[in-house]
């Protein structure tokens, strides 16, 4: 009986792994494409590494190529003197289209530079939306309405 | 020509005595469990409120059922004649195997003194898989009692009887099919199709277009077929609703087609258990050639649903589960291997299958496949992810024992008093089958 | 429909709402003791301490729950109240019904059209079918009794029906010294919730527990940490449960009409072959 015994349990076990080996290829299969996925995602360090430099374009680097850092402070802040300006920028400066919004939301941001300094800046690029209507909540005499502009600036200097 | 006899040969005593004793133990624990209520004799609980119950004497017990409808449409509906010898044992343990799961259910049921509220049409509820079991089950059972009654009469020896049961059946089971239909879409038009093809089927029969079947009526068996198609796929569909606590081994949309894949499996497996075991009891020669014969379906429909199995659970991208360090994993290999792989690999050895042995032990595997397959679904598997836990309580198991052995004596008692195993001309002469037959040849 | 809304931040734990559930709907006390100095419950409930009894069951449909988180560095208590969660937005569409509604064999549980789900105690059978079926694992049985009862809150749906005006919300919302259950129509709560949400982001967890889980509940929950650190059920699917044997349950007839004309098909086919061969025998046996 042992040659049909050995015969059976062949078989079985043969079946087994045939069982096996699907699975394990399957596993592989969808390990391989889930590894691949996430090369498209950056990692945190990657994140503060690209919003840093992108914050000091907008406010700091384009803007003293042409006028110092001190005439750039002092600008008036209310919105009429903005568009104002951002419009003879936008004549004379040869400051292209897309750079006028970048300006117009780092003046937005610049506004409250005494709260948003760049070590806070750099902390809610990895904040929720949430997270930064707080912070920016917890600015003195803030409404919510203007807390709700700065973070579409803040987005929108973001932007990579 | 064949013949029935009532089988007499010398039952072992021991086994008897053990049976007794198991059925008056587990009847004192149900009575201390309708006197004292579910929690007094269970350890189930709000978590789990479906246990051994639930997975055994249940789900497990209405899958070994399957012989009756695969056994009669491999033989009234192909045609193969020369399984007639297994048919009425076959359909008396797919009769009592149904009575006693409703007895079971009794016990598990909270109400179960209600349960005929189920059939009230301002009850009915057709978004609930549990109504049509339900409906399916008691429907089927009365199909069953229809189908064992000529051993009835045959023994009580009225064949005026036997020709009213003739003309009648396919009135009762059209009646019952019609109805069925409209319990389970309440639209008159589905109930209205269905009594127009049996009723014309009836008349092509009646006009000779299509051969009629005597004595069983062909219309009785085919109900039969349909029900427990319905049912044993329904039974899976039960789970269908916990994606959330039910194991992703095992839950998919495919789980009606599962559980029916598996019961097509286990019914011839049953039917060759069933006749060694009791060949083994009543000291009869077991039908080893037409066994064997029923035994070669088993691998290809073990094969069938092995490949569903896996290719479902690789599919849904379940295969991480089963690779994990938890019971469930466990369970699942077990499953698998000891459960499909094994008994698959038996069966498809000719030198094995040919063998009284061989097929116990292929078929036991079989049967212990689709338990452990039922038993997974049902409560291995099942993760309610609160701080309760189940196991079953030593109570649940003797009650469960108890209706199994209340089942088995029921069994030996219509066998010993009703015409249910058959003599052939053929069998007498057929040379001795190689492998041992148990004690002497009966009268 | 009529829905609870549920402010955690406004609760103080005064428990309330569970003994107003109690005296409401006449249920009977449990015997209970300091959870963490029972041995068998010690682990799981060693950061639940005071929570009284530890579970909901067929006596209590209502329990307020002691959460230990850490928050900003401290250590704190945040609550939650465990009930029915109501499921489902639509009496009619039967897809839409909750999971113990769509289980029950013989229509026992109920969703009416203002909201709660009910359930009729003279059908139910006690299959237990609607607890595994919940999601939330809310329907409670008397497992003690020889008679026993499916029980859960019904949103004090008598109350509701009895439509006295100032006694229509639920017992619970009525006793909340701190309107953190604010009872009303779900599109003003919902509304209300994400004004709450939008106005403190820093004081909740930013979702509503409720709004679209299995489909949308009637009972909406708001917190301050996120909800599985309140052990409420998480990672359910956004669809009801319904769908899941909608197909399986529609199927029935087209498989006995299928099934039916198949057999009747292959019967006739196989004795036709049968009978001819048997009368080929027999003709070449007769010459």
């Amino acid at each position: 009986m042992s040659g049909t015994f050995l015969k059976v349990m062949i078989n079985s076990l043969l079946v087994v792994n045939t069982v096996l080996v699907v699975f394990v290829c399957n596993m592989v299969f969808s390990l391989n494409r889930k590894v691949e996925a996430l090369g498209t995602v950056a990692t945190k360090s990657d994140l503060i590494a690209m919003a840093a430099p992108s914050i000091e374009l907008a406010s700091e680097g384009q803007c003293t190529r042409c006028h110092t850092a001190r005439r750039f402070a002092g600008v008036p802040l209310d919105e009429e003197h903005r568009s104002a300006l951002l419009r003879q920028h936008a004549r004379t400066g040869n400051v292209p289209d897309s750079e006028i919004e970048k300006i117009r939301a780092s003046l937005t941001i610049f506004g409250y530079g005494q709260y948003l300094t760049r070590d806070m800046l750099q902390r809610m690029a990895l904040m929720t939306d949430g997270e930064r209507m707080e912070v920016l909540l917890g600015i003195p005499e803030m409404t919510l309405e203007q807390a709700r502009k700065v973070l579409t600036s803040y987005k929108m200097l973001l932007r990579l | 020509m064949s013949e029935t006899f009532i089988a007499k040969g010398k039952p072992r005593l021991l086994g008897q005595f053990v049976l007794w004793v198991l059925l008056l133990v587990g009847v004192a624990v149900t009575l201390k469990r309708f006197l004292f209520g579910l929690g007094s004799t269970t350890n189930l609980n709000d978590s789990y409120p479906w246990g051994l119950w639930i997975g055994f004497d249940i789900l497990t017990g209405i899958a070994l059922a399957a012989g009756g409808f695969t056994l009669t449409a491999a033989l009234y509906l192909w045609g193969n004649k020369k399984y007639h010898p297994l048919a009425r044992p076959a359909i008396l343990t797919a009769m009592l195997g149904y009575i006693f799961f409703v007895i079971a259910l009794f016990i598990d049921l909270g109400r179960g003194l209600v349960m005929w509220r189920m059939f009230l049409p301002w009850n009915w509820q057709h978004e609930s898989v549990m109504f049509e079991v339900g409906w399916c089950v008691a429907t089927y059972l009365t199909i069953l009692i229809f189908e064992f009654l000529p051993s009835v009469l045959e023994r009580f020896k009225r064949p005026d009887l036997m020709r009213l049961w003739e003309t009648f059946t396919p009135l009762v089971v059209v009646a019952l099919i019609t109805l069925f239909t409209y319990a389970m879409t309440s639209s008159a038009r589905w109930a209205a199709t269905i009594l127009i093809i049996t009723v014309l089927f009836e008349l092509l029969q009646a006009s000779g277009a299509v051969p009629r079947s005597r004595p069983v009526p062909i219309l009785l068996i085919m109900a039969g077929v349909l029900l427990s198609c319905l049912h044993q796929s329904s039974l899976g569909s039960l789970f269908l609703i916990v994606p959330h606590k039910l194991n992703a081994l095992w839950h998919t949309p495919l789980l009606p087609i599962e559980f029916l894949l598996s019961a097509i499996m286990v019914g011839p497996a049953m039917v060759v258990f069933e006749g060694i075991v009791s060949a083994r009891v009543f000291r009869r020669r077991p039908e080893l050639e037409l066994l064997t014969g029923l035994a070669k379906a088993i691998p290809i429909l073990i094969s069938i649903y092995l490949v569903v199995r896996v290719v479902d659970v690789a599919v849904r991208g379940a295969v991480f589960h089963a690779f994990a360090l938890s019971p469930q994993a466990v369970m699942f290999w077990v499953e698998l291997s000891i459960g499909s792989a094994l008994p698959l690999a038996l069966l498809a050895t000719p030198e094995v299958a040919r063998t009284e042995r061989g097929l116990f032990w292929g078929s036991l595997l079989t049967v212990a496949g689709v338990l452990i397959h039922r038993l997974n679904v049902s409560v291995i598997g099942i993760e309610a992810h609160t701080w309760q836990s189940y196991s079953p309580a030593v109570s649940e198991y003797l009650i469960s024992l108890g209706v199994v052995a209340g089942g088995l004596l029921a069994f030996r008692y219509i066998v010993v008093h009703f015409p249910v195993y058959e003599t052939s001309a053929r069998l007498e002469a057929a040379p001795r089958p190689a492998g041992r037959v148990g004690g002497t040849q009966t009268a | 429909m009529r829905a609870m809304l549920i402010d955690s931040t406004r609760c103080l734990g005064c428990r309330g709402c569970q003994v107003a559930c109690k005296q409401w709907n006449g249920l009977e006390g449990e015997e209970t003791s300091f959870l963490p100095a029972q041995k068998e419950k010690a682990a799981e409930f060693a950061h639940r301490g005071y929570q009284n009894p530890p579970d909901l069951s067929a006596k209590t449909w209502t329990l307020l729950t002691y959460n230990e988180v850490e928050l900003d560095g401290r250590l704190q208590w945040v609550f939650g109240k465990q009930q029915c969660m109501h499921c489902g937005l639509d009496a009619e569409d039967r897809n839409q019904w909750p999971a113990c509604v769509v289980s029950c064999p013989v229509h026992a549980l109920e969703k009416t059209k203002e909201g709660p789900v009910i359930w009729h105690a003279e059908r139910c059978i006690g299959c237990r079918y609607c607890m595994l079926a919940c999601p939330f694992h809310i329907p409670k049985f008397e497992w003690d009794k020889a008679w026993p009862r499916i029980r859960k809150c019904t949103m004090c749906f008598d109350r509701l029906q009895a439509g006295k005006a100032g006694f229509t919300e639920p017992a619970c919302s009525k006793a909340c010294p701190t309107d953190a259950i604010v009872w009303g129509e779900r599109d003003d709560l919902l509304a209300e919730a994400h004004r709450r949400l939008e106005e403190n982001p820093g004081k909740y967890y930013q979702h509503i527990y409720g709004e679209h889980e299995v489909g949308g509940t009637c009972v909406l929950h708001l917190s301050s940490v996120p909800f599985e650190q309140l052990h409420y059920p998480a990672n359910l699917p956004n669809e009801p449960l319904a769908v899941n044997t909608s197909l399986a349950m529609k199927a029935p007839p087209y498989v006995i009409v299928g099934l039916s004309l198949g057999m009747i098909g292959v019967y006739s086919a196989r004795r036709r072959k049968i009978e001819a061969e048997a009368n080929e025998s027999e003709g070449s046996r007769h010459e």
